[in-house]
């Protein structure tokens, strides 16, 4: 009995019902474990933010769990103008961070800078969405780039991206400047003029909200 | 296992690793990886995505294969492909989401590789599913390993690192070329040369 | 939240800064095969170039209103490359009823089209993107551009070094690809031209 449906093969009917029910098949099992995942997706993506926050701001943290306990506790957040700022509870040191966005070389660089009580020096920088080429752009997320922000001094206000250098990762905590990142100069140029507008936002932010 | 099925599992994998290698002797399927290629874990990671993905659509389809209508045997070889790749990337966002950050839209174009369609095509349609699956999964790895290779030297000397740890002394000039796009045709050029040169000499 | 990108900017910085296939590697398979024939490489590059405008439109659409609107986000690979198959498959029979001589230059590289990578990969980058309606299609019709402009070039010289002594083991692929890059060189030199931002 089974065979005898290969003979209808090239049938129209068949052509169609196969079609049908092996898309129906496969978009089933793809909806289930799409739903299976979701929670953990979603898990995942509130993680990124307490985890860039928490980087952001130089708090360590040994595991995931950790790192929820720690924001819950220690992080406060308040929305001021349309931007989200967080801020440590007392009675630790007062530090600052900021969720800023604006145009990479390609679409939208998300992260959270962070900077100290008396906005002399950034506590660090983390990202919590990019979308650089991989390998250029991209290594905005290693940590060589990211460590030149911590306890870097902000002159001006800002920090300037320095280019050509040979030794990647600027080590001086004084200049005001970290190094950009070679063969990707317009994500450089995009994140510097993103920094700066970002830090000024924060600046004023927490004046007017009282922070 | 017979001694026959035994000597092809060899011969498939010393094919496609070498001899009938994707990517060296077939210039096929670069296009999705070949972007990641400067640094080692991206590529690692893309590369075993392409082998598993490859693997399991072979084998499926060869399962299927004597219900498939030849009229939409494209269609539903892009179907099952793609439910393949969707699956990973579903699979990477929720247990290994670190890494699906990193790759980005690179995971969705394994879709578009032609090594899943070319085994597809060229050996799964016409074997059993073990055998499909062991193609397709030798197949990936040929890939991979030419692609590590790529990766290793545009790695080592773009930036001096192998999988992220420095390895060369702090007087090492980076090339800045190797980091980006046309040195990547040059190394595979290059790999191709030595490769055709090799197969080349073995044949005399 | 859509990038501020003006739709003419994206559309000369994916034809020469941003090449598709020169910094993102994507439409290779058919790239090397065809561009040893220099009339073939300019159809198959109107081609693409056609196909690309129109399937990153659709995609688009389909994506802002049917996938995000239904939350079916997690099977926009497999939408979008049905999409692409469907449109190839109709273009096929429009340009054959509508315009027998086109078809006749244009009607072989369409199937070949379905298995580009640059198709999907655009479409894919848009969604990534998140591009806007103008956006996305001169994103779409610059990237195709960007291709065909690469493939005649490529085409060109090859016919050019047909004839020149080139090692054994570098004939076809390897002297090819090392062509590729040395465009992709050339094509580094407008990087400083204009700014994405």
């Amino acid at each position: 009995m089974k065979l005898n449906l290969l003979e209808y093969k090239d049938h129209k009917a068949y052509l169609v019902g196969f079609a049908v029910l092996v898309t129906f098949i496969f978009v089933l099992v793809l909806s289930f474990v799409n739903e299976l995942t979701k929670e953990q997706v979603k898990k995942n993506q509130e993680l990124f933010l307490i985890r860039a926050v928490l980087e952001s701001m130089q708090i360590p943290y040994q595991n995931d769990q950790e790192a929820l306990t720690i924001y819950r506790g220690r992080i406060g957040v308040k929305e001021v103008r349309g931007k989200r700022i967080f801020f440590t509870n007392p009675p630790e040191d007062k530090k600052y961070a900021i969720l800023f966005s604006g145009n990479g070389l390609w679409s939208i660089i998300q992260g959270i800078i962070g900077v100290d009580s008396q906005f002399e020096r950034l506590t660090g920088i983390a990202f919590v969405e990019q979308n650089e080429t991989p390998g250029l752009g991209g290594r905005i997320e290693e940590p060589w780039f990211k460590g030149q922000f911590q306890g870097e001094k902000l002159v001006n206000g800002t920090v300037a991206f320095r280019t050509g250098q040979a030794d990647p990762g600027d080590r001086d905590k004084d200049n005001g400047s970290v190094d950009a990142i070679t063969g990707a100069t317009s994500t450089s140029k995009s994140l510097e003029t993103i920094l700066k507008k970002a830090l000024k936002d924060l600046e004023e932010r927490v004046k007017e909200g009282g922070l | 296992m017979s001694l026959n099925a035994a000597t092809n599992t060899t011969r498939i994998l010393k094919d496609n690793l070498f001899r009938n290698n994707p990517v060296a002797s077939q210039i096929i399927g670069i296009c999705s990886a070949l972007a990641v290629t400067n640094n080692l874990i991206n590529t690692f990671i893309m590369g075993v995505g392409v082998a598993l993905s490859t693997a399991f659509s072979s084998f499926t389809l060869s399962l299927m294969k004597a219900w498939i209508p030849q009229k939409v045997r494209m269609i539903i070889q892009v179907l099952v492909l793609s439910f393949y790749v969707i699956l990973l990337d579903i699979l990477l966002r929720a247990f290994i989401p670190d890494i699906a950050k990193a790759l980005g839209p690179y995971i969705g174009l394994i879709i578009t590789n032609c090594i899943l369609m070319g085994r597809a095509e060229a050996f799964a349609q016409a074997n059993p599913p073990g055998a499909a699956f062991w193609d397709g999964l030798t197949s990936g790895i040929g890939y991979l390993m030419v692609l590590m290779i790529v990766a290793f030297f545009r790695e080592l000397l773009g930036f001096g690192t192998l999988f992220g740890v420095p390895v060369l002394p702090d007087q090492f000039i980076p090339w800045t070329i190797m980091v980006m796009a046309p040195s990547a045709f040059f190394v595979l050029a290059i790999y191709i040369w030595i490769h055709n040169t090799l197969l080349a000499k073995k044949r005399k | 939240m859509t990038p501020d990108v003006h739709p003419l900017t994206l559309l000369i910085a994916s034809v020469f800064t941003n090449n598709i296939l020169l910094s993102l590697f994507l439409g290779m398979c058919s790239f090397i095969s065809i561009s040893k024939d220099l009339k073939a490489s300019n159809g198959l590059g109107m081609a693409v170039t056609l196909v690309l405008t129109i399937t990153t439109l659709i995609n688009w659409m389909v994506y802002h209103w049917v996938i995000v609107p239904f939350e079916l986000d997690y099977l926009r690979y497999i939408v979008f490359i049905i999409v692409i198959a469907a449109i190839v498959q109709v273009l096929e029979m429009v340009i054959e009823r509508v315009s027998p001589t086109l078809y006749r230059g244009l009607g072989i590289f369409l199937p070949l089209i379905t298995v580009n990578c640059a198709i999907m990969g655009v479409s894919l980058f848009m969604q990534l993107r998140n591009y806007d309606l103008l956006q996305s299609a001169f994103f779409g019709a610059g990237s195709g551009l960007g291709w065909w402009l690469a493939i005649v070039l490529l085409a060109a010289i090859r016919q050019r070094i047909e004839k020149n002594p080139i090692p054994a083991g570098l004939k076809g692929a390897g002297i090819t690809l090392i062509t590729i890059g040395i465009i992709g060189m050339a094509f580094l030199g407008f990087a400083g031209m204009l700014k994405v931002q």
